[in-house]
């Protein structure tokens, strides 16, 4: 008989690999072993009910809609026009326009492929016309948006701070750094870049341009004022920011921009309800795999194996990223989280490792994720945006991919850099 | 079938997810002014709000199966001969419905169970149940989309 943690890693890889969607993938495994091992197959209907009724889960649909909402109403248009007034001209000016849109608007939504999709729609063609190359364009636009995993809101940290039980307003103040330092460590590889083949952008924007600009930009660049502010003061939970950061996107639609009609509004509904749902369907059936493969005492069998390996902590911590970068490759960052977090969790404890720090080396990692081929989401949407193949847009996403992982390093063994933002907000 | 009925069996669950996110941002909105403004907090709610998430998880599940937007690993399956992929996605949604199917045989339980012990619920005391319901529900309408997408999957398979 073999080890039951062996076949049931290999069940889950073995269902992954043959196009099982994950959902189902996880689902299936945990069916599988909760049976045959009889470990309570009844749990089954309570279990996926209680892994979606969680208060601080709700958060994710509110986040979602808010950025789908602020996109659809033209927030996203209006912060890139501002940029492109202030940075443009300068060599690699538009790129770098969509790196700090791509933040920007990462304090808006909560998802890497919605940030790629709000910026990205408006940047590839902007930069294309300008002579950018495509691939270029949009390969850059996705790895900007890896900030979005980082820069607060963000689902993943929702969906970490839950596994985990770590605050999530803190998890939240702990990316922004790590967030920024991904961002400024693209700069580099778009202005060498952009400057060998002149790329460059519009010209300077006058005075009372700027000023027209900023106007219009100014209920965007308010937004996540209101979100963090209204975290940070103490003054909403998480989940209230995001009904907030909802209702504020739907007053400046209805009232600034004067555009949203109750089409837009029910399409914006229809798509960030299947979005949530995306993220909500595996958080339901990889809660269920990751319940049975604790009782099964699985997860605590490989993660001893794993310190059987090696006891210096850098070492492990080289071999966990290295882990998790191969895993983002295969997978999703919420999946990623349920699967590898209740093995990580027992080394996290034996090393004495802060779990908010680790939970920003985890999210730089499953967001570099998100820009590694062959499951690589912001370039998936990307390249169907710029219509390229998804062969172009990830030999494009190279230099960028290099410039992250010094990023990630960066995070992994300065601590610091994360958690002195939480400790200042007094959440840590 | 009547054009408009057909509209709308294929675009069922759409609809109601939109109404049914929409109630969801309202509650929560109104909860939180009622606690900031009113200084009373309607904390009962919550549990309109959690239970109507799971039925917008499995309504926006089964749009996102006949989507074929569920996030999976195909890079191998890409490269494989067109029989054999189609014959893989029908393997997919096969054990797709086995899982669905398992649920609403095992929420169905827990819905009989909640029914004869009447359970209510923590908050409003109404029956849990009413809640419950969803579960089996809804399940099916994932099933028949899981259907519907590996139909419309196996038709485009080796038309790119």
């Amino acid at each position: 008989m073999m080890d039951p943690a062996i076949l049931f890693f290999a069940l889950f890889f073995f269902l992954l690999f043959i196009g099982v969607p994950i959902v189902v993938s996880v689902g299936v495994t945990a069916l599988v072993f909760l049976w045959s091992y009889d470990l309570g197959i009844f749990v089954v209907s309570a279990n996926v009910f209680a892994n979606i009724a969680k208060f601080p889960l709700l958060a994710i649909p509110f986040f979602i809609l808010a950025g789908f909402l602020m996109d659809r109403v033209g927030i996203s248009r209006g912060l890139v026009k501002f940029l492109n007034l202030l940075i443009g001209p300068i060599p690699g000016g538009l790129g770098l326009v969509a790196v700090a849109g791509c933040v920007l608007f990462g304090a808006i939504s909560g998802t890497g492929p919605a940030d790629t999709a709000a910026i990205g729609a408006v940047m590839i063609p902007a930069m294309v016309k300008r002579g950018y190359d495509k691939g270029f364009a949009s390969a850059l636009v996705a790895s900007a948006a890896t900030t979005d995993v980082l820069i607060p809101p963000s689902v993943a940290f929702v969906v970490y701070g839950v596994i985990t039980e770590t605050s999530i307003g803190g998890l939240f103040a702990a990316g922004v750094v790590p967030g920024l330092i991904m961002g400024l460590a693209l700069i580099l590889p778009v202005y060498l870049i952009s400057k060998k083949h002149g790329w460059g952008g519009d010209r300077w924007g006058t005075k009372a341009e700027i000023w027209q600009v900023f106007k219009e930009a100014f209920w965007g660049l308010f937004a996540p004022v209101i979100i963090l502010g209204g975290i940070y003061g103490g003054i909403f939970t998480p989940t209230e920011a995001a009904v907030v950061a909802v209702f504020y996107g739907l007053l400046v639609g209805l009232f600034v921009y004067r555009n949203v009609t109750l089409r837009i509004l029910y399409e914006v509904l229809r798509d960030s309800a299947v979005s949530t749902s995306v993220v909500m369907i595996i958080v339901a059936f990889a809660g269920l795999f990751a319940w049975t493969g604790s009782t099964m005492g699985i997860m605590d069998k490989v993660a001893k194996g794993l310190l059987s390996l090696t006891e210096n902590p850098f070492i492990v911590l080289l071999l966990l990223n290295f882990m998790l970068l191969i895993a983002g490759m295969l997978m999703d960052a919420i999946s990623i989280f349920y699967v590898f977090l209740p093995i990580l969790i027992p080394v996290m404890h034996h090393f004495g490792w802060d779990p908010m720090w680790f939970g920003v080396m985890m999210a730089v990692n499953l967001s570099i994720g998100t820009i590694t081929p062959p499951v690589a989401l912001n370039l998936y949407v990307a390249a169907n945006l710029a219509d390229i193949s998804m062969e172009r847009v990830s030999r494009s996403a190279l230099p960028f991919f290099f410039a992250l992982i010094v990023a990630l390093l960066i995070t992994t063994y300065v601590p610091a850099i994360s958690l002195w933002l939480p400790t200042l907000f007094g959440l840590h | 079938m009547p054009k408009a009925l057909a509209r709308f069996t294929a675009h069922f669950e759409e609809v109601l997810c939109a109404i049914l996110f929409a109630i969801m941002a309202i509650v929560a909105f109104v909860n939180i002014i009622s606690r900031y403004l009113l200084k009373y907090s309607l904390a009962f709610t919550e549990e309109i709000l959690i239970s109507f998430f799971v039925w917008l998880t499995l309504l926006g599940s089964a749009i996102a199966f006949r989507r074929g937007a569920h996030l999976g690993f195909s890079f191998i399956t890409d490269r494989l001969p067109r029989e054999v992929k189609a014959f893989l996605i029908w393997v997919g949604a096969f054990l797709g419905v086995f899982l669905f199917s398992c649920l609403i045989y095992f929420s169905i339980i827990q819905l009989k169970e909640e029914i004869e012990l009447k359970i209510t619920s923590s908050g409003i005391g109404i029956p849990q149940w009413w809640y419950t319901i969803g579960m089996p529900a809804w399940s099916i309408l994932v099933i028949i989309r899981i259907i519907q997408g590996a139909y419309r999957a196996t038709r485009t398979v080796g038309k790119r």
